[in-house]
């Protein structure tokens, strides 16, 4: 009884103050900047996931290793900045000398009707399970997503969104499917992590398939490997709400 | 007038009450307390999809289970001594008014045609065949040396009164009874987790796993209203004697019951299936108890 | 034996003799790691008892059949299941020929489960889309009203070739991908990798004391994921807010160090990417005494409320005889009473002095209590580990040529059991093949057997206390 006690009282309050506005470690790899006169070729050839390109580094592959960090320093940077999610394919791809990234990443606003209240159903296609505890972390103590009503429900008859995590294996495509189509409208698609949204560093293998994330509209992406808890909360609630 | 005012607008504040306890506890900042509407809200603005091996009974059950629910909730008294409805013997009605909506329920989770619908039908079936006749019982022991009268008057007749301590000991055993029918009424944990995500241990929630739109708000909201009727008979019973101050008293208590349910879902684990058999068998055995020593007290007459 | 190393190709045997020479061993008392063919023709399989490793290497039988080993030796029995659906072989006698990972892409295309005709059963399936958030696999259940008679699990949902994309281009590239074979065990993966690698090319790393630290690290969040999560199975919510609060602890510090709070893009062939310098090591083992101590608190008033106890007690047994018969490594092994560690059997450099934990009930309360042990046994190896500088450079030196026609094993002990990673290079050094056993290709069998004669309601509740890795298992 008293363990517990003791235990409670040391626990105090947990929930981090405003998740929106949270420092986060300067370890963290968020935001990455190129910089202007950054050798491109030289950095593509290092990358394992065939993020970087002539049009510079693309979010939606990025797994954040850092190798490319650690080539050039000077070229590539990462910020401590958890605002990663973008809504639209285009955005994620950052090129060289970009400095507004996380201001114009998420423009557009859910319906009225989802500004307080907004369910989610996370389906989990050959994920390593990373995405999956992230997504688990956002509804914890110190995250606690519930607060602004974001919430991961059981049923797919009770979500208003699908939150896909992994690169969509072929055996999960069938069952992939007929959870969406068991979702009541309006509904939207969300992909986390860099396997969802371009097939991350399985992009090569033969047994994904990725027709569902490429021919669906995507509502929001959520880059990362895994994404962190205060990106999806970051993402999610700019979707609501707005800035 | 205020009473139907209470009944339509109060009962999706209770989980969110339970939930803001339970957040407290956890020290983390947790929903808001209206956060029941604006779910409440957003589900009426969604689609519904209904399953193709569903029949006509899924469609209706959500609106039979809230339209008895509501009628049930005229009956029940609400702080103030008399309820909207009565009629001599109408805790009957209630009763039977309360286990349609149940029943329309389950004959729906069946419909669907999922295995774990059936298994939750099952399970709460199982429940309320124990909690029934002791609910049945508690009421017909309290009418026992009285004329036939309504609900509103005979929980009021054996309200707390502090000056005897036969009505003390006597509305406190029904009102622990009725707690703990209130906890299995209500889904709530230790008889079942309304949060689990595990669809092999639901009882209430797996019921509702077919529902969206429009039927899931109106689920929600009758669950919400059978919580508020439990709480209710409770808080009346235990307001002194006919105070002044019944309507408040009547809300301190509904607000202590529900930070009592949150702390009790945060501290304890939840039972083992088969063991909840065995506690839902205490308000049967309370209600006997009961029954027998107003019984004895009536031929006894002390 | 050190680990990881390299190998010698034993003598090549003729299919018949190859399996009489399994035999013969596992009668002696060896048990099977891994039995694999590959693409030119040839078997391996590679048997231990306690620290002895023996490999044999065999022709494929000409008949494309062999007597099947696994009604003698159930820990055969999905070694066999993967070696048919990969090469093609059938085990002629094997009771149960289903899937592992069906890679030919329709699940129940063929496959009838275990089904009986009795009217007193009835059947319910689980997934592979489940409630909560995790990850997919079918579970199907022959129930008696609420006792479970027969669970049959069918997994291969989450299979994505990894294993062709380890054996394509250059072996020493491939770190990124080993620590996404299972997310939550991103080090252990990655650490059995850097040891292939390192054995595979005669280099020495650095940094090896970083490695274990960060192993351990993972260990701990990994094992509080689990408790808490075990809590939340049961409604306990006060246990499961304490201890995710102190899993987020331990994460962030891996997050402080190297950036990943699942500790990604820290190991690298050859060293580590990222150093531990003084200031911060003394800021970590200042939080990590607190964070032990709130550990300590939570886990002992779990541990020992009576309405948590009511559901662990007793609930999803797996006694020893049953786990060395089948084989079982890591968690589920050492609550039954086997001593099986391989951080003492096949230690990595540094080594570490520890007796291994053991509990003895084999139930959900032994896995939980033993997990207990494990955190704190850890919480000692890294303050230990913490007091010496780790910031001395450089922190990695980059791999050398890959040596051909080489033959290495790396074994590490994830939070789950033992990981083994198996590879050998060809005459022009390219991957001829690469084999990954994660514990709970062997384990999920474990789960079948536990939850027989349970409730099918505590089924969440044994599932959740072996915590088994579905990805690790599909590949």
């Amino acid at each position: 009884m008293f363990e517990l006690l003791k235990a409670r009282i040391l626990h105090g309050y947990q929930a981090i103050p405003d998740p929106l506005k949270a420092k986060i470690n300067q370890a963290f790899p968020g935001v990455p900047r190129l910089s202007a006169g950054a050798d491109l070729a030289a950095l593509a050839k290092c990358c394992p996931v065939n993020a970087i390109s002539d049009s510079g580094l693309d979010l939606g592959r990025c797994i954040f290793c850092g190798k490319c960090q650690r080539l050039d320093p000077e070229a590539v940077s990462f910020e401590a900045d958890f605002r990663l999610a973008a809504d639209s394919r285009e955005k994620l791809i950052i090129r060289p000398g970009q400095q507004d990234y996380p201001e114009t990443s998420i423009q557009t606003r859910l319906p009225r009707q989802f500004r307080r209240s907004f369910a989610l159903r996370n389906v989990s296609a050959a994920g390593c399970n990373a995405c999956e505890l992230e997504l688990g972390a956002c509804s914890n103590v110190n995250f606690d997503m519930g607060r602004y009503g974001i919430e991961v429900v059981a049923s797919p008859r009770h979500a208003d969104a699908l939150i896909l995590t992994g690169p969509i294996s072929q055996n999960m495509e069938a069952a992939l499917y007929s959870t969406w189509d068991a979702i009541p409208g309006p509904r939207f698609l969300i992909l986390s992590g860099a396997c969802a949204i371009s097939g991350g560093i399985f992009a090569e293998s033969d047994k994904i398939r990725r027709s569902f994330a490429s021919k669906l509209t995507v509502t929001l992406y959520i880059p990362g490997c895994p994404a962190h808890p205060l990106s999806i909360i970051h993402g999610l609630v700019t979707l609501m709400r707005g800035r | 007038m205020i009473p139907i005012v209470m009944i339509i607008f109060l009962p999706l504040l209770l989980p969110g009450i339970i939930n803001r306890s339970k957040a407290i506890m956890a020290g983390r900042k947790g929903q808001s307390i209206f956060q029941p509407y604006y779910h409440f809200a957003k589900l009426l603005g969604k689609d519904e999809v209904v399953s193709s091996t569903a029949g006509f009974i899924t469609r209706i059950a959500p609106l039979i289970a809230l339209a008895a629910t509501l009628v049930a909730a005229l009956f029940i008294p609400m702080g103030w001594q008399k309820s909207v409805l009565g009629f001599g013997g109408d805790f009957v009605l209630v009763l039977y008014l309360l286990a349609l909506a149940k029943g329309i329920m389950v004959l729906a989770a069946m419909d669907s045609g999922s295995s774990f619908e059936g298994m939750g039908a099952s399970r709460e079936l199982s429940f309320t065949a124990f909690l029934e006749p002791a609910f049945m019982l508690i009421l017909s022991a309290l009418i026992y040396n009285g004329s036939l009268q309504s609900l509103a008057s005979i929980i009021s007749w054996h309200s707390i009164n502090f000056h005897e301590v036969w009505s003390l000991i006597s509305a406190l055993l029904i009102a622990s009874a009725l707690y703990i029918m209130l906890l299995v009424e209500a889904a709530r944990v230790p008889f079942d987790d309304p949060n689990t995500h595990l669809e092999l241990t639901m009882i209430h929630e797996v019921m509702i796993l077919d529902y969206s739109g429009f039927s899931l708000a109106l689920i929600h909201y009758t669950a919400a209203l059978k919580m508020l009727i439990y709480c209710s008979l409770i808080s009346n019973l235990l307001i002194p004697g006919s105070f002044f101050w019944a309507p408040l008293i009547y809300f301190v208590l509904l607000f202590c019951q529900l930070v009592s349910i949150g702390l009790v879902e945060s501290l304890m684990a939840r039972f083992r299936m088969n063991r909840n058999l065995e506690l839902v068998l205490v308000p049967v055995s309370i209600s006997l108890l009961v029954m027998a020593a107003l019984i004895a007290r009536t031929l006894g007459g002390w | 034996m050190t680990n990881p190393s390299c190998l010698e190709l034993p003598a090549r045997l003729n299919s018949v003799a190859f399996f009489e020479q399994i035999r013969k061993l596992c009668q002696n008392g060896y048990s099977p790691m891994t039995l694999f063919g590959s693409k030119n023709r040839q078997l391996f399989c590679l048997l231990h008892q306690g620290a002895e490793l023996k490999l044999l290497n065999g022709d494929f039988p000409s008949t494309l059949s062999f007597p099947s080993l696994s009604p003698q030796f159930p820990s055969f029995q999905i070694l066999e299941r993967e070696l048919y659906e990969e090469q093609g072989l059938v085990p002629i006698g094997h009771p149960w020929l289903k899937p592992v990972r069906h890679p030919r892409g329709d699940i129940y295309e063929g496959y009838e489960f275990f089904a009986s005709q009795s009217s007193a059963l009835h059947e319910v399936g689980v997934g592979p889309v489940h409630a909560g958030v995790i990850e997919p696999g079918h579970f199907r259940f022959t129930c008696r009203g609420e006792i479970v008679e027969y669970l049959e699990i069918q997994l291969g949902y989450q299979h994505r070739g990894i294993i062709r994309i380890f054996e394509q281009d250059d072996i020493r590239d491939k770190v990124s991908l080993a620590e996404c074979i299972a997310g939550d065990t991103a080090i252990g993966h990655a650490l059995a990798y850097c040891g292939i690698v390192e054995a595979l090319t005669a280099t020495p790393p650095l940094g090896v004391r970083i490695r274990i630290i960060a192993l351990e690290l993972e260990r701990i969040a990994m094992h509080l994921a689990v408790l808490s999560a075990l809590a939340g199975d049961v409604a306990y919510l006060l246990g499961q807010n304490l201890l995710a609060a102190l899993r987020t602890e331990v994460i962030n510090t891996t997050l402080s160090i190297c950036g990943s709070r699942f500790g990604k893009r820290w190991l690298c062939p050859g060293g580590v990417n990222y150093g531990i310098p003084m200031a911060l090591a003394q800021g970590i083992v200042s939080n990590l005494k607190k964070t032990q101590n709130r550990i300590r608190l939570s886990c002992e008033a779990m541990l020992s409320e009576p309405s948590v106890l009511s559901r662990f007690d007793d609930t999803g047994k797996v006694t020893a005889p049953i786990a060395s018969e089948y084989g079982f490594t890591g968690i589920v092994a050492k609550a039954a009473g086997l001593k099986l560690d391989s951080r003492v059997d096949f230690p990595l450099y540094p080594q570490i002095d520890f007796i291994p934990c053991t509990e003895c009930s084999g139930d959900v309360y032994a896995r939980a209590q033993l997990r207990y042990l494990e955190i704190m046994q850890s919480f000692d190896i890294l303050f230990m580990l913490l007091k010496e500088p780790l910031d001395t450079k450089p922190l990695s030196q980059k791999p050398k040529e890959i040596k051909p026609d080489s033959l290495a094993i790396s074994i590490v002990e994830g939070y789950r059991g033992r990981i083994l990673h198996l590879a050998k290079t060809a005459g022009d050094g390219s991957t001829e093949f690469y084999r990954i056993v994660d514990p709970s290709l062997v384990n999920w069998q474990a789960l079948a057997i536990a939850v027989r004669g349970e409730g099918i309601s505590d089924f969440p509740l044994c599932n959740k206390s072996f915590d088994l890795s579905y990805c690790g298992s599909d590949l």
